[in-house]
């Protein structure tokens, strides 16, 4: 209860993180910091076509040159279908995918690889295997693959679960409620807008890394940068005809995922080399095949339409989207169901709502998950829909937002009609704080003030612009995590949980959940990870799952084993169990106290020994939404088209934050992530499909000098089905950039971005077409 | 051929390619905190000192660092405990994955050594090549201008 | 990054050994970050320039001497540098890469390898001129260095010289990247000269458009000359410039967009100097 986290001693404190020691003194805690003598090296040889058909493949020139020890095509490796995507079983992605193909699909698909003794040697012979290719016509732009008679990228027939590969779409999703047409011809304004975002990368600083190798009882041991350690285990089980058990999952410490590595890209032929050879293996992506051949944010075209009474009351509400994948289906259909179903509910006001989304394969890089899921996209197109209608209709940006948004105790159809590739679930909201963010922003942001401000006359104009937006926690009813504590015997625990933190926090988040139930200080609960061998399942760190997820698994575990130590201390102290308390490592009864060491070394030693240990499970009924109001102000150059950011604030609901300084983290690294998606991220391709900029020299992401200052506000709520009362908060700031800075820049100046990134150039032609500015000032007061 | 040269005070020889850079020995010396994030120079996450000024391991030759001396992060603790950039890092939340964070501490040494009290601007300048993707930067400087005052001090973390 | 071809890496003690070394094929390195980019082709000797006497920083009256090894760094941190044409130079490096490439990379490296810089049309602006050997030494101003295309010859770049500006001179340089640590897709240095009689004496327009190392807008220069700094000579300047401007298109940005950045930062810079000279 919300009562109750008062009381909390754990929970709520900005614990330092239980890896940080070792993060900021350099100990070789990550994948490819693993010593591994004799390791051979892999180097992948890729496709420099977009889209062909291999005619004959040729490794004789590897054979024999010097330190080659495996040679991997589509001749000598499985050839069933499967998809990289690392999401729960049965998986809602196609299955259009081989580990080596006879067709290539797209500029870096994978054509061959080559393990040898050194890196060098297996790049070396990687180049000197010659591909006869049948050049075919690639298909590289979303109408490319829609035009009658296009050509066609999965025309094979053994892929499953393509919508339709004969047209090249991948997915189709759509949902409704009431009958949006008439809605709209109801309304007293209808606005519609189209935006269209780009590709783009994750951009984590390790790049996908591998390590693997036979352990003595012949078993496959996977050390990998995964935020998905048992789906890895399960899809590498599947391709190389191994039973699950006989296959290890370990993922250390992360360098960063966003989503990228929730893909199963390099663990199947690390784990096939080392199964072939018996040897180690090492095989790391370099930043070029981190952009090229890994996974991007599927970019979307999204028609968006807004239908309300003269009050902005919504009435009906409309998407239409179309997207990316790329040569394979990867998160295809979940990607675009999210792109509904985290933006739709958030004004449920309107009674008429429709939805459709398709998702068409082309033969550029895969997209795949990344960060908000498609509610970034999908929040682009809504929160720019909303600016519009406001300006329609005269009312202030952030009252259009208050008089529409979802609250606490009401519901949204779309719940119901649009889930995780699939119908979803009956959801009511049981904690919304988005008008507390909403108002609380707005004061500290200044919005009132600043919004009725004069842009300038001069060069550079002001204008401040806002969004609103939610995500959810977790999938519901589908996705499960268990945990298990058990009781060492100086009083302290063993957290054993699969969940992965990828540099999140989540490790420390949940030992705080486990320390706060168990009574004791977060030094006394050792996290033990994402070891598949070793910690029960867990879904993997996505969907902003983990504290929310995993986190009530660890919170009913520790209860568990709470009751189990307050039924030893009872029979010690004479007590009922509910009259005990533990507090600061003691159980106290109205007679005495015991310590939870006297308590753990009775459990090893007796008298009447017995393990402490429980192990729980959660699957969550709901995804309860976190929200947010973003603010940014902006300063426009009206001469080049450059646009500064000269702050930004996000307000969030996220339930209890469990570790505030942690919790702020999550938005600020977020919102910078979505500053530099707005501003200057973009992969760029030629007219043969090669991507023109896959390094971080030509791809910028933004630096600490390139960034403005970032507010982050953690607004209280107290969601009842969490744990401790938190939601989840890790990817609802990369939502928020995008739509808020775009509509600042039309209070500045004007005009309507709907083509993310906003380069200085996009600008200024904007600028040019529209002479948007001269008019802004006469309408301006 | 062969090169000696001291990394984070002890003396090392070893034997090198001419082509080699110095990110590759370090990391073949044990050095692992010295990260591979481009392996051109673009992202900062291989800085070491060398010869006490902060530069790309990636983009130096080992040939030309014979008898040069080289610390890492692994070098910065010593018997008082945590170097203050290590500790208000840990301490000010300044660590998410953690992967990017040797190479900006040295970077940030580097900065505190010219300029012992920088401005928030002089910090988010000497960090331009050295990116981060999870923090936003923003926990990340405070901590170094939280440890640029402990140094002035003279305090250890 | 381990770069391969490198046949030997080797360390002369003297210049003359080094430049035997480069006219046999090899390829001269100082801080090597460039070489390391872009690596040779085919099995390769590299030379390294560190061990020579060829770093430091000098002056005298005749302006600053930047030996070669001297880094970008050493540079930015050098007052004497720092109070040339009011730390324009100075203002100009902490835009130049990162931190981390200035601590590495040379200022004869630079001037050597001569790629995209934000450097060049600085030294432009200022007539800064550049020493080589190539068995003796020799000195020509950076412009010519580039038009005679030296800097493809086997030849070792030894300093630069920038001369100090005259009394009423000033100095302003603009870069327009997409982020602080890019390459920019435009740059613009500009110097006025003025005569006693407030007349523009001299000057230098300088824009660097991708992919050239920066031109001299000469008709835009003679244009300028023998007028005074009026804000109608800066707005003609400016139209000029953009006009002569041989701009090109890539991935960053179209001819058409840099063109009209031109006149922009010509524009400003003009202005700029404008309000600092009296």
């Amino acid at each position: 209860m919300a009562e109750d986290r008062a009381k909390f001693t754990v929970v709520g404190i900005s614990e330092r993180k239980v890896d940080g020691r070792a993060l900021v003194t350099g100990k070789p805690v990550f994948a490819g910091d693993a010593d591994v003598p004799g390791a051979l090296h892999v180097a992948l040889l890729t496709s420099p076509l977009a889209h062909a058909r291999i005619r004959r493949i040729d490794t004789s020139a590897t054979e024999g040159y010097p330190g080659v020890v495996c040679v991997l095509t589509h001749e000598n490796t499985p050839t069933m279908r499967y998809t990289t995507a690392g999401q729960g079983h049965p998986e809602p992605s196609p299955y259009d995918t081989r580990m080596f193909d006879t067709k290539v699909r797209f500029v870096g698909d994978r054509v061959a690889a080559v393990a040898a003794e050194s890196l060098a040697a297996a790049r070396a012979a990687a180049a000197l295997i010659a591909v006869d290719y049948e050049q075919l016509d690639p298909v590289l732009s979303i109408d490319a693959a829609l035009a009658p008679g296009a050509p066609v990228i999965h025309d094979e027939d053994d892929s499953l679960d393509i919508w339709d590969p004969a047209h090249n779409i991948a997915s189709v999703v759509a949902a409704r409620a009431g009958d949006v047409a008439r809605g709209l011809a109801e309304s007293a304004a209808v606005v519609e807008v189209t935006v269209e975002t780009q590709y783009a990368q994750h951009a984590p600083l390790e790049p996908h890394v591998v390590v693997t190798h036979l352990d003595p009882n012949g078993r496959i041991v996977i050390l990998s940068s995964t935020q998905v350690p048992f789906h890895v285990r399960r899809i590498v089980a599947r391709l190389l005809d191994l039973p699950i058990h006989r296959i290890r999952v370990i993922k250390p410490r992360l360098g960063g995922g966003f989503g990228v590595k929730q893909e199963v890209l390099i663990e199947d032929v690390a784990a096939i080399v080392t199964l072939r050879t018996g040897r180690p293996v090492r095989f790391e992506y370099t930043r070029e095949q981190e952009f090229v051949s890994s996974r991007t944010r599927h970019p979307m075209r999204i028609r968006m339409r807004l239908g309300a009474g003269k009050d902005g009351t919504l009435h009906a509400v409309e998407m239409d989207a179309i997207s990316n994948t790329g040569a394979y289906g990867a998160h295809a259909l979940t990607v675009m169901s999210n792109t509904g179903s985290k933006t739709l509910p958030l004004y449920n006001r309107a009674p008429h709502v429709a939805f459709s989304g398709r998702v068409v394969y082309t033969n550029l890089p895969v997209a795949g998950a990344y960060r908000g899921y498609g509610g970034t996209q999908g929040s682009f197109a809504l929160e720019t829909a909303m600016d519009e209608l406001a300006d329609r209709l005269g009312i202030d940006a952030v009252v259009l937002r208050e008089r529409n948004h979802i609250r606490t105790g009401e519901t949204s159809p779309i719940f119901e009609e649009l889930g995780e590739g699939r119908k979803g679930t009956p959801q009511v909201i049981t904690s919304c704080a988005l008008g507390e963010c909403l108002r609380r922003g707005s004061e500290r942001f200044g919005w009132a003030e600043r919004r009725t401000r004069h842009p300038g006359d001069g060069p550079v104009r002001r204008g401040v612009g806002m969004s609103a937006h939610m995500q959810g926690s977790g999938i519901a009813l589908i996705d499960m995590a268990a945990a298990t504590v058990t009781m060492n015997d100086d009083g302290s625990f063993n957290l054993l949980t699969g969940s992965t933190d990828l540099g999140t926090g989540s490790d420390t988040v949940l030992a705080q959940i486990a320390a706060e139930v168990l009574g004791i200080g977060i030094d006394a609960v050792l996290v033990i990870a994402a070891d598949t061998d070793l910690t029960p399942f867990d879904k993997g760190a996505y969907a902003s799952s983990t504290t929310y997820v995993s986190g009530k698994a660890v919170e009913a575990a520790a209860l568990a084993v709470r009751a189990q130590i307050l039924a030893v201390a009872a029979g010690m102290l004479e007590a009922r169990p509910e009259d005990l308390k533990i507090v600061g490592g003691h159980i106290e009864g109205p007679r005495g106290s015991v310590s939870l060491a006297d308590i753990g070394r009775r459990s090893y030693y007796g008298p009447d020994p017995g393990q402490i240990a429980a192990t729980a499970s959660f699957v969550p009924e709901a995804s309860p939404p976190p929200f947010m109001a973003a603010f940014a102000g902006v300063e426009v150059d009206v001469e080049t088209g450059l646009i500064r950011v000269t702050d930004f604030l996000a307000a969030v609901d996220c339930g209890t934050a469990v570790n505030p300084l942690m919790t702020e983290g999550q938005v600020e690294g977020a919102v910078a992530n979505g500053i530099g998606y707005a501003l200057t991220e973009e992969m760029q391709f030629t007219a043969r499909g090669r991507t023109r900029n896959p390094d971080l020299a030509r791809y910028k992401i933004p630096g600490a000098v390139d960034l403005p200052p970032i507010t982050v506000m953690l607004v209280d709520s107290y969601e009842p089905t969490g744990p401790m009362g938190a939601k989840s908060v890790a990817e609802i700031g990369i939502n928020g950039p995008l739509p808020a800075i775009a509509n600042a820049v039309h209070h500045a100046v004007g005009i309507r971005l709907t083509r993310p990134p906003f380069t200085p150039e996009k600008v200024w032609h904007e600028l040019r077409k529209k002479s948007s500015v001269v008019s802004h000032q006469q309408e301006s007061p | 051929m062969k090169i000696a040269l001291t990394v984070d005070g002890t003396p090392r020889e070893t034997v090198i390619d001419p082509g080699e850079c110095v990110m590759d020995v370090l990391r073949r010396l044990g050095k692992t905190s010295v990260k591979n994030g481009c392996d051109r120079g673009d992202c900062g996450s291989c800085a070491v000192l060398l010869n006490g000024r902060a530069v790309n391991a990636c983009l130096v030759f080992a040939a030309q660092v014979d008898g040069a001396e080289i610390r890492t992060v692994e070098g910065l603790e010593d018997a008082g405990g945590l170097h203050p950039l290590q500790f208000t890092a840990l301490d000010g939340g300044a660590v998410q994955c953690g992967f990017c964070t040797p190479g900006m501490l040295m970077t940030a040494l580097d900065l505190l050594t010219v300029a012992p009290d920088p401005t928030e601007a002089e910090v988010r300048r000497a960090l331009a090549g050295s990116y981060c993707r999870c923090t936003g930067y923003v926990k990340p400087v405070a901590a170094i201008l939280t440890a640029a005052a402990l140094m002035r001090e003279g305090r250890r973390g | 990054m381990s770069i391969a071809n490198v046949a030997r890496f080797l360390r002369p003690a003297d210049l003359a050994a080094a430049i035997a070394a480069v006219r046999s094929g090899a390829i001269p390195v100082s801080g090597g970050t460039d070489v390391m980019l872009h690596p040779p082709a085919r099995p390769t000797d590299l030379v390294d320039l560190t061990a020579l006497p060829l770093h430091g920083i000098e002056s005298d009256e005749g302006g600053l001497r930047i030996g070669a090894t001297t880094t970008l760094t050493a540079m930015l941190e050098d007052p004497r540098v720092a109070a040339i044409g009011d730390g324009v130079v100075t203002g100009m490096l902490t835009e130049v890469g990162s931190p981390l490439l200035r601590n590495r990379a040379t200022i004869g490296g630079h001037l050597a390898r001569g790629r995209l810089s934000d450097v060049i049309p600085v030294l432009l602006a200022l007539d800064a001129t550049v020493t080589w050997h190539d068995g003796v030494d020799h000195t020509r101003p950076l412009a010519a260095f580039y038009r005679e295309g030296r800097h493809q010859e086997p030849i070792i770049v030894t300093a630069v010289t920038i001369p100090r500006p005259p009394p009423r001179s000033a100095t302003v340089f603009r870069k327009f990247s997409r982020t602080v640590f890019d390459l920019a897709i435009l740059n613009c240095a500009c110097r006025i000269d003025l005569t006693d009689g407030a007349r523009i004496a001299a000057t230098r327009v300088v824009v660097g458009e991708t992919p050239a190392l920066g031109a001299s807008l000469h008709d835009v220069e003679v244009h300028l000359t023998g007028q005074p700094l009026s804000s109608e000579a800066v707005a003609s300047a400016a139209h000029m410039a953009a006009a002569a401007v041989p701009a090109r298109s890539d991935e960053r940005a179209s001819a058409e967009y840099r063109r009209s950045l031109t006149e922009v930062l010509v524009r400003r810079c003009l202005t700029e100097i404008a309000e600092r000279l009296p």
